[in-house]
């Protein structure tokens, strides 16, 4: 029978879930018995929806309320930010010491902001062309180390 | 629904009371008619809790409303299936129909809630996942893996069920 070809798309169409469907529509337009179908899914769910509405126990309610929260776990790039400034840094002093050798490396120490701290300030910007360092009277090393124990990168639980 | 979303996985309060508020009655009401009575309380509250733990690994993928659904409906069948084991001698369960409002049409409410309640499992489960949760029938197949033809055929035979119990009840 031609109507049992249409029980899939007239079950979307009840539930609004058919897009265009002309041979449906045209045997819907001839078929009594299918418009029929139609309408009464459509009731069926109507009533179903009516009858079903009562809400959970009051108590229930309060056991599932008081599951408690998962420990609060920040954005991955607030979690990422300690290690990306880290090799930021690490980068630009690499280019710096050991960069192009015609550029001399300059004074990293110089620039920097006495009260330095991640995301506080930005480093002054680099003069144009770096003045020609007068070398130091320590070794590179020492420099490097004092360097870095101006810099405290914040431990993970601390963000 | 993102930031109901995005608030649960930040461990908020708030995104968790607004779940329970927004999606409580809806859940409970479908694990109800698929596990009865007895042990809706309790799944009800497990789904949350699952809810709750696996929330920080969701993945928008379909909706969210049939992410929630899927881990109601698979404590659901555990459920049943651990009862179809124990149901031997047993008769079956009472149907699981309250009706706390003094409405005009209590009683072919009643009707309907116990025509759905006499459902074969997995014509029930079709019937709430699109009635009850909202799940149009593409995520319902993709939530039982079958095809969505076997989805709509599932539904199609509760449609006929529900259909001739209510012509039933108004002869
Ligand atoms: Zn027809």
């Amino acid at each position: 029978m031609e109507c049992e070809r249409f029980i899939s798309e007239k079950l979307l169409l009840a539930h609004g879930e058919l897009d265009r469907a002309p041979d449906l529509q045209t045997h819907l337009a001839q078929c009594v018995g299918c418009r029929a179908d139609v309408e009464e899914m459509r009731e069926v769910a109507r009533r179903y929806r009516e009858a079903s509405s009562e809400a959970m126990p009051a108590a229930l309610r309060e056991r599932i309320l008081a599951i408690p929260p998962l420990p609060r776990r920040p954005p991955m790039w607030q979690r990422a930010w300690p290690a990306v400034a880290a090799a930021v840094l690490l980068a630009v002093l690499a280019f710096l010491l050991f960069g192009p050798s015609e550029r001399r490396a300059p004074d990293l120490t110089a620039n920097l902001p006495l009260e330095w701290a991640p995301s506080a300030t930005a480093p002054a910007p680099m003069a144009e062309e770096p003045a020609p360092i007068s070398l130091p009277a320590f070794g590179i090393d020492d420099r490097l180390r004092a360097l870095k124990e101006r810099i405290d990168i914040p431990k993970e639980n601390e963000w | 629904m993102q930031d109901l979303v995005r608030g649960l996985q930040a461990g908020e309060a708030r995104a968790y009371e607004r779940l329970v508020r927004e999606y409580g009655d809806r859940i409970h009401r479908f694990v109800r008619r698929m596990v009865g009575d007895q042990q809706a309380d309790d799944v009800t509250q497990e789904a949350f809790a699952r809810i709750h733990r696996s929330i920080a690994s969701y993945v928008p993928g379909g909706t969210f409303d049939s992410w929630l659904f899927t881990i109601a409906n698979n404590l659901c069948m555990d459920v049943l299936r651990r009862k179809r084991r124990e149901r031997t001698l047993e008769e079956a369960r009472e149907p699981s129909v309250v009706s706390r409002d003094p409405a005009e049409q209590r009683e072919l409410q009643e009707a309907i809630l116990r025509a759905v309640d006499r459902l074969p499992d997995d014509l029930k489960q079709v019937f709430l996942l699109r009635e009850e949760a909202g799940v149009p029938f593409k995520e319902i197949a993709r939530i039982l893996g079958c095809p969505l033809n076997t989805a709509l055929g599932r539904m199609h035979y509760a449609m006929e069920h529900l259909r001739a119990s209510l012509k039933a009840f108004r002869d």
